[in-house]
């Protein structure tokens, strides 16, 4: 029963996009590809090994997503970019290089605008042969992606002459040492997630979802979200709807991982308990994610760092962008290769007798890649 | 230009002989969860603090050894200082509760009062009877009562 929960938690009729090939040759389904910073070209190399070896009918176009200034000053993703996603509507990508505090717009987060990825979808599930401090866990979290903490709404503080606090720019004088962020929260975007939240409980039989939250002190922010989850969470009666403060959350996910099955958030606190939750597991260098959009666009992607101290060395760990590909290709369809490409890797961490070094292992990169290619049997 | 860094900076400027360190709060939980023992002092802003803190509760063991305080560094009003668990109702009465994490508020307490030796004297006789392992109550594995445990602690204290 290799992986079997893993299985349940990746999911078999997964997010199915309404994906209509557009002409390519046979089942061959073109996906685009970014490879990414720093390590990120030699992990894709890894998927496409492999994928080659398991004969996954996938072609990929790799484009490249420098990014470009447009006539109008703004900073974004190269066209390319965008009519390679439109045309294949599904994409794998590698770390990404993200500036903090310089000023550069973050890439990461002009492709959630651009393709408007609205759920960020993160199974932790425990991994025989990697042993952690946490047993049997076996969830997902879904993560609101597009607004709340991160709508970048911020400003200084500004004082009329009256010397009352107002928050308009004319004539006022800034208020050293006071900043204000705004989280913004719609019943748009909270419903659309939750409704993709139950959705995907429904498709993959889980049989939980948890609203995460903190309503008791952000009161119309949270309590928008989690009025949101309650009334979708009516349609959906065969699956059991609870909510949960975050503290509380997080205090119970280090005690008992095992009692929660999907989680769903808003922004702030999914990108923290989807990072919690991939250190029960084994850290980002294991953890599958995919972010869906509207119109059928999902980017699959490794969550973990460039890591540039080891780029070109083949020292870096493939794991986590091959087992986005697989979620991938579970996403498409490819139910059988994602099993046959699934169980390759977990065979290969089982067996513990090629790992690499952050596996506990010292074999390179390549290796690693070439001992799963042998476990496709 | 991030201004919480900012701040952590000048302050740090003022102190060259501490170590610091400066992570983004997913990746702070995640190595909360997997190296607990490479962190000494964790400063947060509010929401970030209130959900590392509950992890770190945790992390430590058990819930019923955490201590906690709210401090007023001014001394204008009162610090309180507390277990960070909760009333735990459904245990009340049965007299299986872990007193430490009370205990250990109170040397938090002697601490703040300036009496650093006892809170020294108290924090060693929790440590000794947490290695002992021989006088623990059910959150920690044993089968001592909350007085029992209490005792020998107590004991420890006066030994010390």
């Amino acid at each position: 029963m290799l992986g079997l929960r893993y299985l349940r938690a990746t999911g078999s009729a997964v997010l199915r996009a309404k994906h209509h090939s557009t002409g390519s040759s046979g089942d061959v389904q073109r996906v685009t590809l970014i490879k990414g910073d720093g390590i990120g070209p030699e992990i894709s190399e890894a998927v496409i090994n492999i994928f080659k070896a398991a004969k996954v009918p996938v072609a990929w176009d790799c484009v490249s997503v420098a990014p470009v200034r447009t006539p109008d000053g703004h900073v974004t993703v190269p066209e390319e970019v965008i009519h390679s996603m439109q045309k294949n509507k599904i994409g794998l990508k590698g770390p990404l290089e993200t500036q903090v505090g310089k000023g550069a717009v973050s890439l990461n987060l002009t492709l959630r605008r651009v393709f408007n990825l609205y759920a960020n979808v993160r199974p932790c599930v425990s991994l025989e042969g990697y042993k952690t401090g946490y047993d049997g866990v076996n969830l997902v979290t879904i993560r609101e992606n597009t607004e709340g903490e991160y709508s970048g709404i911020e400003h200084e503080a500004r004082m009329a002459l009256n010397r009352v606090p107002q928050f308009t720019s004319h004539s006022m004088q800034v208020v050293e040492g006071v900043v204000q962020s705004i989280k913004l929260i719609t019943k748009t975007a909270s419903e659309r997630v939750a409704r993709f939240a139950f959705e995907y409980a429904s498709t993959h039989g889980r049989r939980k979802v948890t609203a995460v939250h903190k309503s008791n002190i952000m009161r119309r922010a949270d309590g928008l979200f989690l009025a949101c989850c309650s009334q979708v969470a009516a349609n959906y009666p065969q699956i059991t709807y609870s909510d949960m403060y975050l503290d509380t959350a997080c205090l119970n996910l280090v005690q008992d991982p095992s009692q929660f099955d999907v989680l769903v958030m808003p922004n702030l606190y999914g990108d923290i308990l989807s990072d919690l939750c991939a250190g029960l597991v084994g850290g980002l260098g294991l953890t599958p994610s995919g972010n869906i959009g509207a119109d059928g666009v999902a980017i699959f992607e490794a969550v973990h760092g460039t890591a540039p101290d080891i780029a070109g060395e083949d020292k870096a760990n493939p794991t986590a962008l091959l087992l986005s590909a697989v979620m991938m290709l579970r996403h498409m369809g490819f139910q059988e290769h994602a099993q046959k490409v699934e169980g390759a890797i977990l065979k290969t961490i089982r067996e513990a007798k090629m790992l690499t070094g952050d596996l506990g292992g010292s074999a390179l990169c390549s290796q690693y890649t070439q001992e799963i290619i042998n476990n496709l049997g | 230009m991030v201004f919480w860094d900012e701040v952590f900076e000048d302050v740090a400027a003022e102190f060259p002989q501490v170590e610091t360190e400066s992570l983004l709060v997913d990746r702070a939980c995640m190595d909360f969860v997997r190296w607990p023992e490479d962190f000494d002092v964790v400063v947060a802003s509010n929401l970030f603090a209130d959900i590392l803190s509950d992890i770190a509760a945790v992390v430590t063991g058990s819930m019923g050894l955490a201590p906690s305080a709210n401090i007023n560094p001014d001394k204008v009003h009162p610090s309180l200082f507390e277990p960070v668990h909760g009333a735990a109702f459904d245990i009340m009465g049965k007299g299986i509760a872990n007193p430490i994490a009370t205990v250990s508020a109170v040397a938090m307490m002697l601490d703040h009062l300036g009496e650093a030796d006892a809170a020294a004297r108290v924090d060693a006789a929790v440590a000794r009877c947490l290695e002992e392992r021989r006088v623990l109550t059910a959150d920690l594995g044993g089968s001592a009562s909350t007085s029992q445990m209490g005792d020998e602690a107590a004991r420890l204290v006066v030994a010390g």
